[in-house]
């Protein structure tokens, strides 16, 4: 029966291979079993001759002549007043006890010589203690082997005991079932027991076995669950029937879902909106084609959502279809993606609104431009510039005369070759319009492709400015012009009328006094002469002014003035006109007195004339002679010459400076003056 | 022997100047052949008068300056240009100086000076009178 049935033991090595409590149990328990039926086989052997011994005491006058194997039944014989011992009656017990013997049932009737039965449970345990002491007693006698043997062959028997009064009225009912084991059965539970034994140690073997299997299949599965959790991203086996199979750690992390609630999931309800609809459709495809990829938000329960690139192949497990899907986390790839964007979306905003047209070349083709290209050149969309030229939005010549094709590629190959280029170029709107333009061109690298990035700004307007304002200016130096013009025309008038009064006067005095009102006049017109060939409006350089005054009154004065020389010693000072013109007419007076003066008489001589920057910016003008020198008594303050008091009045009240005088074997003058006496006024 | 005086052509659009310089050039030994204040009138003059010095005004009345009258004249006939202008600018000088004149001399000047240039390149040395 064992060995018909090796799935039943195996399915209960299975069982109990789970559970060592269980194997503990299930061991005790059979062999407290077996240990129990051979001791209850042993117990009900004893039992049957106790029975014997309970049942021949019970007949209290019963006597046991266990040599010859008989039971005699004396008498029931309660008391001394008891009827008679009836041999018949005993006989009909004893066989009804033999009977009963065979039947597997004795029955031991004490009954009252009418033959009614009696119950008379009081007594009972009087009679028992009568039974025991008589027991005692009987034990010193052996059990009839035959008898003993003849028990054994019945199987099973209740022992019953009723006690009744044994006086002389009631007889003792003494029914007794008696349980005996015969040795087949007793053989039969060893058989049981033994089987059982095998049964549990089979049980037992199959169960370790199966222990060592699960215990192989339980290290298989725990380098599987290391593995899969090593995996960087959450991963899921997903059975067609529509159920998770297995996933590792991550997976529990990212959704926020347990162990136990995973298998009741369907994967839709880890996401939400489209990605819901998306997914399911992806895994379908991924069962039909074999694979598929997808990029959907994982929302775990509480609501935290993750973006995932999710790669999903099908395989075969034990004859069904799965999917093994594997989940990247892509939130950071997202965020360097929106970082991007972002950074994209603000140098595009820039490119957009920048106030200059600025253009993508590849070669002499636009690839790309922003908005304000479009205002620049007319054009409502994009696509009427990209793939263009600079030469489509030009004339066909420059105004320099250049051919515009031609010279477009000069500044292009420049600019490659990473000269960059700033230009001025005509252009032609879309609708033909011309507009010159400040065009910027420079070398850009993008993508590893070498474009130029042109910037156009549209200088129309500045140019307009910008002529009107040199028109201004024109207009200004024109007139400024014509107004010198008019000056020196004016002097050039009243020095001819002079120099005609003079040659015309009556006396040599006369004209001498005309032809010095005439120098004063020219002097004044050699500053403004200065003034116009000098660079800046209002300064003019003394050097200049002061040797070329001196040169002009050397050569007026004819004859006299080729006998003296004028040795100058004048630092490189420019002046204010407004300083200028009094300091030339200082210089005209003294240099004219020189020459009038100092060498009567055809004398040689020599007139020193100086200019220099002294302390605290105070210039000093020097005008000396080696002549005759001044009369002895000369006195500055009471000098009644023109002249003399022209110098002193313009040094000190003009120039706020001072006047000195040595007179030492010559003339020396020294004005000291301050230049700052006026602010620039150009 | 004495040398007929030499002439003179005086263009210039300032009456005053042009009577101021007749009077002194006149007294200087000069005969003055004529006057005149536009271009066309100063060609004109000088193509009819032939005169030996030639003082012109750059600034003239109507079409045309002083340094395009003096082309005209240096063109047709040998006479000794001396400018006599109120322009200093180095741009007027340098286009006057393509004529060759024998003097350029920027207002104001002195009438005694323009007659010095004239007496050295006619060879004379006496000073003007006066």
């Amino acid at each position: 029966m064992i060995t018909k049935s090796p799935s039943l033991v195996a399915v209960l090595g299975r069982r109990f291979a789970g559970n060592p409590l269980l194997q503990t149990w299930a061991l005790s328990l059979s062999s407290i079993v077996c240990l129990a039926l051979l001791a209850l086989a042993h117990h009900h052997s004893r039992l049957v001759a106790q029975s014997y011994y309970y049942a021949a005491e019970n007949l209290r006058q019963s006597r046991v002549d266990l040599a010859k194997g008989y039971i005699h039944l004396c008498a029931f014989n309660d008391t001394a007043a008891a009827s008679p011992y009836d041999e018949a009656m005993g006989l009909a017990l004893m066989s009804q006890a033999i009977r009963s013997f065979e039947r597997a049932a004795w029955w031991l009737l004490a009954t009252k010589p009418s033959g009614a039965d009696l119950r008379a449970m009081d007594r009972f345990a009087e009679d028992v203690d009568s039974l025991r002491a008589l027991l005692a007693r009987a034990r010193e006698r052996a059990v009839p082997r035959r008898l003993m043997r003849t028990r054994l062959r019945l199987s099973f028997h209740l022992v019953d005991r009723q006690a009744s009064s044994l006086d002389g009225r009631i007889r003792l009912l003494v029914q007794q079932r008696v349980s005996v084991l015969g040795r087949r059965f007793v053989l039969l539970i060893l058989g049981l027991a033994l089987a059982l034994a095998a049964i549990g140690a089979l049980v037992f073997g199959a169960s370790m076995a199966s222990v060592r299997s699960r215990q192989q299949i339980l290290r298989e599965r725990n380098f599987s669950d290391a593995i899969i959790d090593s995996l960087p991203g959450p991963f899921a086996l997903y059975g067609e029937e529509g159920r998770f199979l297995r996933w590792n750690r991550l997976f529990e992390t990212y959704t926020g879902r347990g162990a136990g609630e995973i298998p009741s999931l369907a994967p839709a309800d880890m996401f939400r909106g489209d990605d819901r609809t998306r997914i399911t459709e992806t895994i379908r495809k991924v069962f039909e084609t074999g694979r598929g990829e997808i990029e959907a938000e994982l929302v775990a329960a509480d609501g935290r959502t993750t973006p995932f690139y999710f790669a999903a192949r099908r395989i075969e497990i034990d004859g069904r279809f799965c999917l093994v899907a594997t989940g990247f986390d892509i939130a950071e790839r997202k965020r360097t993606e929106e970082a991007l964007q972002r950074s994209e979306e603000k140098f595009r905003t820039l490119f957009e609104n920048a106030g200059d047209g600025i253009f993508l070349m590849r070669g002499d083709r636009f690839v790309d431009c922003n908005g304000r290209v479009l205002d620049i050149y007319g054009c409502a969309s994009r696509e009427q510039i990209v793939g263009r030229g600079p030469v489509d939005f030009s004339p066909s010549l420059q105004p320099d005369g250049r051919e515009s094709t031609g010279a477009a590629r000069d500044k292009i190959n420049a600019a490659l070759a990473g000269r960059p280029q700033v230009f001025e170029w005509t252009h032609t709107k879309l609708d033909g319009t011309l507009f010159v333009a400040e065009v910027t061109l420079n070398k850009t690298v993008i993508g590893g492709e070498m474009l130029v990035q042109a910037v156009v700004r549209d200088i129309t307007a500045r140019k307009n400015a910008d002529e009107a304002l040199r028109s201004a200016l024109r207009e200004k130096e024109i007139l400024l012009q014509e107004l010198y013009h008019r000056t020196k025309n004016n002097m050039q008038v009243i020095s001819a009328f002079l120099e005609l009064q003079a040659a015309f006067a009556g006396s040599d005095e006369v004209a001498r006094t005309i032809q010095d009102s005439s120098n004063r006049i020219h002097t004044m017109a050699l500053a403004h002469q200065k003034l116009y060939e000098a660079k800046s409006l209002s300064r003019i350089s003394m050097r200049d002014y002061l040797l070329d005054l001196a040169e002009k009154l050397k050569a007026g004065h004819g004859a006299t003035g080729q006998r003296i020389d004028i040795v100058s010693d004048i630092e490189e000072i420019e002046c204010l006109i407004d300083v200028a013109i009094p300091c030339g007419l200082i210089a005209c007076e003294l240099l004219t007195n020189c020459l009038k003066h100092a060498f009567p008489g055809g004398r040689k001589g020599r007139i020193d004339l100086g200019l220099h920057r002294g302390a605290g910016n105070r210039l000093e003008l020097t005008v000396g002679d080696n002549g005759v020198g001044l009369p002895p008594d000369f006195d500055i303050a009471e000098s009644a010459t023109l002249g003399v008091q022209l110098v002193c009045q313009i040094a000190e009240h003009q120039l706020h400076g001072t006047t000195e005088v040595e007179s030492d074997g010559g003339v020396r003058w020294y004005i000291r003056f301050n230049e700052e006496l006026y602010e620039e006024r150009v | 022997m004495t040398k007929p005086s030499p002439s003179v052509l005086i263009v210039e659009d300032e009456a005053a100047m042009v009577l101021a310089m007749k009077m002194r050039l006149k007294a200087g030994g000069y005969s003055v052949c004529g006057t005149a204040s536009s271009k066309e009138e100063a060609v004109a003059a000088a193509i009819d008068k032939r005169p030996d010095f030639v003082i012109m005004d750059i600034r003239l009345t109507g079409g045309g300056d002083g340094i395009e009258a003096a082309r005209e004249i240096v063109g047709r006939l040998e006479t000794g240009i001396i400018f006599a202008t109120g322009y200093a600018e180095s741009d007027v000088r340098g286009r006057a100086m393509e004529v060759k004149p024998i003097a350029y001399l920027v207002k104001p000047f002195k009438i005694a000076e323009l007659i010095g240039i004239m007496n050295e390149h006619s060879g004379r040395t006496r000073s003007p009178a006066g």
